[in-house]
Formats: C-alpha cells, structure tokens, sequence
C-alpha cells in the first residue's frame, strides 16, 4: 500500500512540475477576451441600467450549461459551467444575472481548470508514521470517529475544534453548525473568514445592529461618489471594479476617493487618492469626519432621528486637526480637504472598505467610521448609497449566517437567553447543549488552545491554516503535536494537509450542489456540473457521515439531522432563517434555478429585498440585535443590562474610537513597514489559481515591491534576490521597484514554502501575531522589517511575458483574503 | 482641560489638604495599576488576546497619571504605600497556563477595583466642591476604569470555561506559557526566584565581605534578604526601609540599653544567662523600632532582630554598629538591584521597538 502511494503521491503546489510554461498554455477554443492580458473587458459606459456583455471562455465545445455562480472572490458573479463528457470544460457569465450582467474575471474564466488537476486528492489517506498513506472512507470515518469518542470521554466536547472556511455551501456550513454545535457542544468552531471578514461582520453588528450588507451592487450605477478605503477592488474584484470603470468613463460619473498606500490600478483612477502610512487608518479617518462635522455637511436630521451616541464621535475626532493627520498619517493636509469636501457633498456615496482596513491596526474601529460617514451625512438605504463592508470569499456571508464563523446561527445574539431558545426549537435540543457560555472561540485561538492541549481533536476544511496564519512556523508546530488528532479535507494535498493525521478527498465547486451568498446579499444556487474525481465527497456527504456515525439525536431521539442531501439542509436552514435579518423562508430551490434572490426573502419581501434600513428603522433593538456590542479599544463586551439600559430601539450606533500606538514600529533595525496582499491572478494560497496555468504563469512566484528610492538606496534592482526580515523570520523573494510610497514595503501572501527554511517566500513568517480586539482578525498589513540584497537577478517576476515593470500596478493587489 | 491650579487656590487648606490625599492615594493606585498590566502584558506575552489588552489598560493609567500631574502640583504632592501593600499581596505564585492567566486577571480586577474607587471618591468631592478641572479628569480617569473592569470579566468569561473544564496538559501549558525572548523575568514563577534572588543577596554580601575582611555577614540581613526576595513589590523591601529601617533598630537598641543601665549586664546569646536589664531594654528597644519605623515611613521587620541584638547586648560597639550597618546598606543597594530587575517589566510592543516608540513613551510618560 505504501508503494502505491509513493508513486501516486499529490505533491504540494511549490514542487510540482507539471505547470506548464506560460507560452504553453491551451489554447481556448471560445473566448471572448484574452482576460489575463485584458483584465476588465471592453468598457461599456452607464449610468443607471448596466449594459450586458457576456465574457464566456472554453477549452471544447461543451455539450451542456450548468447554472452556477463563480467562488473565486466575493463579488458572486452567476455564470454556466460548460460540460463535455463529463468535464468542466468552460464557463460564460450569466447574461441575466443582477451581480455581473454576464460579465467574467480572469479567475472566474480560468480557475475552473484547477478542478481537473491531476494533483486532486482522490481518496482518504491515513498517517502511518511520518508517511500518508491511501485507506478506504470506512477505515478513515471509523478512525475519526473513534478519536472523537476517546477525546469526547476524556475532556469533554471542549476538546473539539473546527476550522473552517469560507469556500464550502450554505447548506455545509449549516450542517456543520448543527454537528459543531448541537451534535458536540463546543464553541470551538470558526473559519478562515476570521482573517478575511470578521471586521466586516463586526462593523456592521456594531453600526447597524445586524450582520449584512445594508445596500446593492446596483447602488454604484447611480452614486455621485465612491470611497473606497483599503480595497484594491481592480485587483481584487474585478468584475465590481469594470462596472465601476463603465461608471467613470460614462455620463456623470461619481468622483472616486481612493485610501491605498500603494499607487494600484485603482488608485490612478482615483480623483483625490490618499496614500497614509501603513496602521494610520483611524486618524485619517477622524480626520475626514472632523472636516465634516466641522464644516456643517452632515444630516442633522437623520442624527436625530435615527442614531446615538452622536458625541462620542464629536469627541473622539476632535484631536484629529488636518496638520495631526498629516503628522501621523503623512497624508497632506491639501489632499484630506479634498477628499472630505467629495465625501461631505455629493448627494450619494457608496463607500467600500476591504483588508487595507480589516488586516490593519484598530480595524474595527476604522471600519465602523466609515459606517460613520454614511450615517452622520444620512446616506443610507437609499439608492445610491450605502456602504459595503466587502467579504474576501465567496461564502463568507454564509459562514457568517451559519454561525460557523464565531456568530451564532442566523444572526443571532447568543448573549440574549430568548434567542438561544428559538435556536434550541429550532434544533429540538435543551438550550444547555448549546455552547454559549462564552463568545465563540476565534482562530487565533483556537490553535492557541490546541497548542496549550486543551483542544485534542481538530478538524480543518478547506483551509491551509500552515501558510495564511500568522507565525507560520508556531502552526505548524501546533498541527504537527503528538496529542492532537488533526483531519483536514481539502481537495488538495496542501501545505497543512501534509502534516494531518487524517486527510479527506473533498468534491468542491462544480462537483456539489449547494448555495451561496455574496457581500450585497445575493444568494446564487450552484448546480452539480460532474462528478467528483475518484472518490472524493462533498463536505455535506462528509458531516453527515460523521453525524451518523457518532449517532447524534435531538430530544425526541431521533437523528439530530434529519437531511441527506443539500436541499434538505436548506429547507432546515429556512426555518432556521426565518423571523432574522437573513431570512431565506421565502426561498426554494426551484426558485433559485429561476436566478439569484437577495434575502431577506419571506412573506413580506417574496422576491426578496434590494436596500436595507430604507426606512432609517436599524436592527439594534435590544431584543433583535445581534450583540450588545464592545469596546472598540479593548474589545470588552457591552453586557446585556447595559446595553438596555440605553437601548437605541432601532436607531444607528455611532461609535467614535482613539487612536492607539502601533505593536512595534520602524527603528534602526528594521527600517520600513511592510504591507501584504493578494495579486488579481490568485486567491489565498493558489490552491486553485496556482493550478490554472495561464493564472500561474502571469504571477509565478512572490516578490517584494519597493519604491524606486528606497531601492537605489539599497543598493537593488529590479528582480535582484533581497532578504525581508522582521523580528519574527525572514523570506527570500525578488525585488520589484515602483508603485509604493518610500518607506513601505508590500509581499503578496499568496506563495506558501511547506516550511522549507531554504527558500523562504511565505510572507506571514514576518507578520505580527496579533489580531483587532473585537474582530479578531490578525495584522498581516503591518510589519515593520529590514530589507538587504543578497543576490541578482534570479527568476526575475519581469520574465514572465506579463509580469513586467509596466504592467505591474495591474497585477498587484492591495486588498487580499485568505 | 480647566486649569485645576486656579480653581485649588479658592478652596480652604484643610479641604486642600482631604482632595490631596485622595489624589496620592489614586496616583499611587494607578502607578501600581500600570506596572501591574505592564508586568501581566509581559508574562503572558504568548497569549496576545491577555498581552494586548492589557497593554491598551496601562496606556490608560499611564495617562492618568499625565492627567494627574498638574492637579498633584495645585493640591500637594505625598506619599501612599496602601496601593503598593495591596499590589505585593497579588501577582505572585506560579501564574502559567489559563489557571495563571485566570488568576492575574483577578488579581489585576482589585487593584482596578480599587482605582475606580478612589475615582469615585474625588468625582463626588469634586462635584461637591464644584471643581471642575479636578471633576473632568476624575470622571475621564473612572469611565476608563469601568471600561479596564469590563475588559477583565470579558477576559475572564473567555478563559474560565477552558480553564475548568478541560484537564490540562502541563507540559502544553507550560510551553504555551514560555516567553517569545528568554529575558523575562517577570515570567519566572516565586518558588524559583525568591531562592535564587534571597541566596544571591547573601552571597554577594559575604564574598565581598570575605574580600576586604569585615564580619559584614549578620543575622538580621538575612530576613531583610527574604523580604526584597519574596515580596519585592511590598514597601518593607525597599532601600529606604532597609537601611533606615535597621538604623532606627540600631539607635533605638543603644537608647534602650543606655537608659536602662543594661551595658554591663551579661551578653545573652554568649553568656546564655538572662537577667531583668537585658528584658526590659529588649522591651523598649523594639517598641522605639517600630514606633520609629512608622514615623521615618520605614516599616521594616528585620529591624526588630537588629535591635534585639544590640538590646540583648551582642551589638555593643559603635564599631560593631557601623560594620553592621554597613552590611545592611550593601544588602539593601543590591536588593534594590533585585528589586528592579524583577519589578521592572516592558509591555511587548515596547521590548519590539525599544527606542523611542510612541507606545513607550506613552507608558512610561
């Protein structure tokens, strides 16, 4: 046995050899633009009703069209996934859709390819020593099961841990939660969505009351003025970014802020752009709200009549003068005006914020001042202005709704003894089973508790916690402990798989049916395409194996989850839904073949809803919301009596925050501050881009970007070998000059090294360990390091036909999400 | 913020007088409070939730601290060692792993416990005497206090469950617990230190003693070594109780002898005989030594052995007193020594960038 899998071993991605040279890459037989070369498609300029051009891309004539919706960024565009003979052969964007109007991204038309990669895990495989070797599901669920039960008996349910993603369906997520939470009772549970959304979670519970976007993708067809804070949308949403395109180069187009540090794609757009120093985003924007409250543009009535706490914000940005600003976030007092004046005037404003913000200093609290703006100027929930607090994946949503991602199920407020019954109901448990005696544990510590030995049992989905936590090398350690049973199920053998003690084949996208939910609320229904490869299952088949295996029951005994297959455990999640915010009761699947529906869909709202909060009323009621809240500083939570003792009864919270020292900062030692990201041709560690050709060949490998002064200072060139240090490890990469302020420094997170102390190039071996108080998200977007040459040219990034020094502000991206 | 000169200046000297003793009382609280989260940010610095958050709370009281600076200078400065006698009983033990982490926050909730007091003290005297600078920083200072409080039970609530419920694996804890660079000593729990610290004061005492051939190696430094040992934060251990502490024994066993005629009487511990003039000395002198002690502010208990042995007739020479206090001020410059290098503790962001940083400034003032 062991033979067979010396030959048949799926190697991790940075050794394959099979990726075929750019140049080589198969030659679509349909399509409709060459999007890696032409990443956002012809313009077509509007206002108001976005024209539909559909971008379609394929290998063969496929033989059949299987409505689905794209899983490589959060956007959700819909699109048909071509068949032929069984293959994925090529995908066209849904021309009827409401997200893209047919329109496709370079990931979403090439990243299907990674579906039939030969390096797909295709059956169980077991740890015999330091060796994974192939086993049948039965030896594997059995062993599994046994070391649940034996770490159950031992320490409890506490003993457990789940890791998840933001890659599976609703209906996974859903049942993870039953079988995490109801099945075991640990609040152990959470997603790699902590690193990616968790901020955009909690800016909005905390503004608004709930989870979930307030407004449409539609509000940017017809806004005056976009703000986009920290989010490299051209990179990392690009299909969002050519609506945004067609607006600016159509009749009336909205003048566009633009908060970056590095000069991307977006940013040469920008009419004002602000480049702060990397962890100043809370007094630039206390800055730009100080010059609004100053100069008289907010909306006294709305402040009135539908929020409090008006003067925590009065406060807490009065220290923040323009020429403060200036001082610590070197923006210049010229460009701060300008930048308010656009924000304090137009008549509407869709505002934006993604991991420049969310995996930045005192996240949440920045976050929540751009809600600020919205709500102190009144523009909300109407058309044409709102703001999205962005996701990175394409299901975080549902994790979020789930209450696999550190909230509790559909919203709701674990903290309010009513809603922990109506979920109990729900389940048909004793509430007491449900584990809500403390917050949800989050990731960080979640392996924290692993490495301390108080979880025993982990289980990891879809996610490659080796290469995107910070303190790779404390991780791996963590994975690799003697007394924790690690399974992880992944379609691939990644970096965190090699070191499992039990590793699950998993069908994903194309081979499952299931939903998902993007960051304006729309939900898409994605359809089975073609069967899994050898005998690798969904993740639903896996919980619900394990569920009956470990013969969990409600309290009526019967079997606690009463599904077999995703429509079953979507009409669960529907009763689940109703009466909250994310409300799917009015849903079906047959509805869903029709075309995507944003919730809330129910009887009042039976195709479901555009815009929330249309009427200024906010989920805060102390009996609807979703928590009490936290201090933005310390992340202590508000208590319940507190919070009711001043309940805002549906008015907006407005929450001002102080800015607080950074962990460390730039000294003599280490010199400049480095930032991190995602590039527009890879999502997270390249599990899936890494394996589509034409995506990895126009970004093959990591480098690290610089400003042409400080380079020349140093001595570098362009695509010489340097070494990045931090006071945590050190990465070996190649030099790429220009497009960055002096003083900074960015590495795209993408590239994992297995651990390999060679030829280090995972950028989180320098990021701080350290996370936001209240959303628990770490800060991979400040570091501060030392930068050294140590060698030439080696494989330059620039010889790559695409990859060169002019192109390269395309290909970077400031944003990112793991 | 009002300028709280002014306003101290129209109120009478006797009410002067109340504000400023709360006012020393709430500095003091607070400085022990900051040192406190700063020593607990460093301990615990693998665990970034606990280290974090409480370097955030020291920033706090450091500011408190700033914001206290004019009002002391309008109202009167002084002296508290309440704060400090409270903070010595805490923090102390073996403090690894969720128990430890568990148990520092409770220790930290009753010196903030004890801040908010303190807080709440002067903001109903300030509202009473309507000043409104001193009522401005007070309210600031308790708003922070409750918000410190609501940290600590949020710490709390988070931690408790797996720190009960789950059997712990020691060897785990204790690896979690090890801090990121080896030069914590703050992290090292008592039953380690106080050995070490107590012999390495003696030792540096007697060899250096041995060197220039003096008996400088006397039984009362040996409790004096305990107490800057075991209890380094407690105000009995400091220099200035040290040695005035044991000066006032020495003066105070001469007095008493001197009056009560017991210089010719036999030496108790050579003689083995005990009469009336060596008890009755024996009496007055320890009772001079701790009234001294109050009056000098210098409690410090080894002093009684000091002032024993000269009542009881082993300490009979000025040159027998000089060469023990010269002992005993060597005990107490390299016990202050100790003192530091087991008091002083830097937050974690200030050990990354040590020089100069926005955040060390802001701690340290």
């Amino acid at each position: 046995m062991d033979a067979v899998q010396e030959s048949n071993r799926p190697t991790v991605l940075d050794r394959s050899s099979d990726v075929p040279p750019f140049n080589a890459r198969p030659l679509a037989a349909r399509e409709s633009r060459d999007s890696i070369e032409d990443i956002w498609g012809p313009r077509t300029p509007h206002h108001g009703a976005w024209p539909v051009r559909v971008d379609e891309r394929a290998t063969e004539a496929p033989q059949r069209w299987v409505p689905s919706v794209c899983v490589l960024c959060s956007t959700g565009c819909g699109l048909d996934v071509g068949v032929a003979d069984g293959r994925i052969v090529g995908v066209r964007g849904r021309a009827d859709d409401r997200v893209n109007h047919g329109r496709l991204g370079p990931k979403g038309l090439h990243g299907w390819q990674a579906n039939a990669s030969r390096d797909r895990l295709t059956t169980p495989l077991i740890r015999r020593g330091d060796r994974l070797v192939p086993a049948t599901w039965e030896d594997a669920m059995s062993l599994i099961v046994e070391r649940s039960r034996d770490a159950i008996d031992r320490f409890g349910p506490g003993s457990h841990g789940f890791y998840n993603s933001g890659q599976l369906f609703l209906e996974e997520y859903y049942t993870l939660a039953l079988v995490a939470e109801a099945g075991i009772g640990t609040a152990h549970v959470d997603g790699n969505t902590r690193l990616c959304t968790a901020t955009a979670a909690n800016a909005l519970i905390e503004s608004f009351g709930t989870d979930g976007a307030p407004g449409s993708y539609a509000d940017f067809d017809v806004t005056d003025a976009m703000f986009l804070v920290g989010h490299n949308m051209a990179a990392t949403q690009t299909v969002l970014w050519a609506r945004v395109l067609d607006r600016l180069d159509g009749p009336s187009p909205p003048r566009l802020v633009v908060v970056d540090p590095r000069l991307t794609q977006a940013a040469r757009r920008a009419d004002v752009h602000l480049a702060p120093r990397p962890g100043t985003n809370l007094p630039l924007l206390n800055g730009i709200i100080r010059i609004i409250i100053e100069r008289g543009w907010i909306d006294s009535d709305f402040i009135r009549d539908h929020t409090v706490d008006f003067e925590t914000l009065v406060s807490s940005t009065e220290p923040w003068t323009p020429d403060e600003v200036e001082r610590v976030s070197h923006v210049p007092r010229a460009s701060l005006e300008a930048a308010a004046e656009i924000l304090g005037t137009s008549q509407s404003l869709v505002s934006t914020c993604l991991q420049g913000v969310y995996q930045s200093l005192q996240a949440t609290a920045s976050a929540i001042q751009v809600n600020n703006i919205h709500l102190i100027r009144g523009l909300i929930g109407k058309p044409g202005s709102t703001v999205f607090q962005m996701n990175g994946q394409p299901t975080a949503q549902n994790t979020r709704e789930c209450g696999v991602n550190g909230e509790f199920v559909a919203f709701r407020n674990w903290k309010n003894p009513e809603h922990v019954a109506a979920t109990a109901k729900v389940w048909k448990i004793e509430p007491s089973k449900l584990p809500t005696w403390t917050p949800p544990t989050h990731a960080m510590q979640m392996f924290q508790l692993a490495e301390t030995g108080s979880i025993r049992f982990l289980w990891i989905i879809a996610t490659n916690p080796a290469v995107t936590l910070p303190e790779t090398g404390r991780i791996r350690r963590i994975v690799e402990k003697e007394d924790l049973f690690v399974v992880v199920s992944d379609a691939f053998l990644t970096e965190t798989a090699e070191l499992a003690d039990v590793v699950l084949p998993a069908a994903i996208w194309g081979e499952k049916t299931g939903c998902t939910t993007n960051a304006d609320r729309t939900v898409h229904l994605s359809q089975q395409a073609v069967e899994p490869p050898g005998d690798a299952r969904s993740d639903l088949e896996i919980f619900l194996d394990y569920a009956r295996r470990m013969d969990f029951r409600n309290i009526d005994g019967e079997p606690l989850i009463p599904w077999n297959d995703s429509e079953g455990a979507f009409e669960g999640w529907k009763a689940c839904s109703a009466g909250r915010p994310c409300d799917y009761s009015g849903m079906s699947y047959a509805m869903l073949r029709r075309g995507p529906v944003q919730w809330p869909c129910n009887a009042e709202h039976p195709t479901g809803r555009e815009r929330q909060y249309e009427d200024g009323v906010f989920n805060t009621a102390s009996e609807y919301c979703e928590t009490y809240g936290h201090d933005l500083a310390t992340g202590a939570a508000i208590t319940p009596e507190e919070y009711a003792a001043k309940d805002p009864k549906g008015r907006a919270v407005i929450k001002g925050a102080e800015y607080l020292p950074p962990p460390e900062e730039p000294d003599a030692a280490y010199p400049f501050l480095l930032t991190t990201g995602r590039l527009t041709h890879h999502f997270h560690t390249r599990t899936k881009t890494g394996r589509a050709s034409a995506l990895n060949a126009a970004a093959p490998t990591a480098f690290v970007e610089l400003s042409e002064a400080d380079a020349s200072n140093l001595g570098i060139g362009e695509g010489d070998l340097v070494e990045v240090r931090s006071r945590r490890g050190r990465v070996r990469v190649p030099a790429r000059l220009g497009g960055i302020e002096p003083g900074v420094a960015f590495i795209p997170f993408h590239y994992g090294d297995a651990g390999d102390d060679e030829a280090p190039t995972t950028a989180n071996r320098l990021t701080l360990t350290g996370w936001d108080p209240v959303s628990k998200q770490p800060h991979f977007k400040f570091a501060a390091v030392a930068i050294e040459r140590v060698g030439g040219v080696d494989r330059s990034p620039a010889e790559t036909p695409l990859a060169g020094r002019a192109r390269a502000p395309e290909l970077v991206g400031g944003g990112s999400a793991r | 913020m009002s300028s709280p000169d002014v306003a101290a200046s129209l109120i009478p000297a006797g009410t002067r007088r109340q504000v400023a003793h709360y006012l020393r009382a709430v500095e003091a609280a607070e400085r022990e409070l900051r040192d406190a989260l700063v020593l607990v940010a460093e301990r615990h610095e693998r665990n970034y939730e606990l280290s974090h958050g409480a370097t955030t709370l020291a920033l706090w009281s450091a500011d408190h601290l700033r914001w206290l600076a004019p009002l002391t200078a309008a109202y009167g400065h002084g002296a508290d060692d309440q704060a400090a006698q409270l903070r010595s009983a805490l923090l102390g033990g073996t403090r690894i792993g969720a128990a430890g982490e568990l148990a520092d926050a409770c220790d930290l909730a009753a010196l903030v416990q004890r801040a908010e007091m303190l807080w709440t003290i002067l903001v109903q005297g300030a509202t009473a005497l309507h000043e409104d600078g001193l009522l401005d920083v007070a309210s600031r200072a308790r708003d922070h206090s409750r918000r410190q409080l609501a940290w600590l039970r949020t710490i709390v609530e988070h931690e408790a469950p797996d720190a009960i419920a789950i059997v712990a694996d020691r060897s785990g804890q204790i690896a979690a617990s090890l801090p990121n660079r080896p030069t914590s000593i703050g992290s090292i729990p008592d039953a380690v230190w106080g050995p070490v610290a107590a012999a390495v004061v003696v030792l540096v005492v007697g060899v250096l003693g041995l060197l220039v051939g003096l008996p400088w190696l006397v039984p009362s430094l040996g409790p004096s070594a305990v107490l800057i040992a075991v209890t380094p934060n407690h105000p009995t251990a400091r220099a200035w109780n040290t040695v005035v502490g044991h000066a006032g024994g020495v003066i105070s066993g001469f007095i008493a002898v001197a009056l009560l005629g017991a210089a010719s009487a036999p030496t108790v511990l050579a003689d083995h005989q005990l009469v009336i003039s060596r008890v009755a000395a024996a009496v007055l002198a320890i009772g001079l030594t701790v009234a001294v002690g109050f009056l000098a502010r210098a409690p410090h208990p080894p002093a009684a052995a000091t002032t024993l042995l000269v009542a009881l007739g082993s300490i009979a020479t000025l040159r027998d007193a000089l060469i023990v206090m010269a002992g005993i001020v060597l005990t107490a410059g390299i016990g202050e020594v100790m003192r530091e290098l087991r008091r002083r503790r830097a937050a974690p962001g200030e050990r990354m960038a040590p020089k100069r940083s926005i955040l060390g400034q802001r701690l340290r003032g």
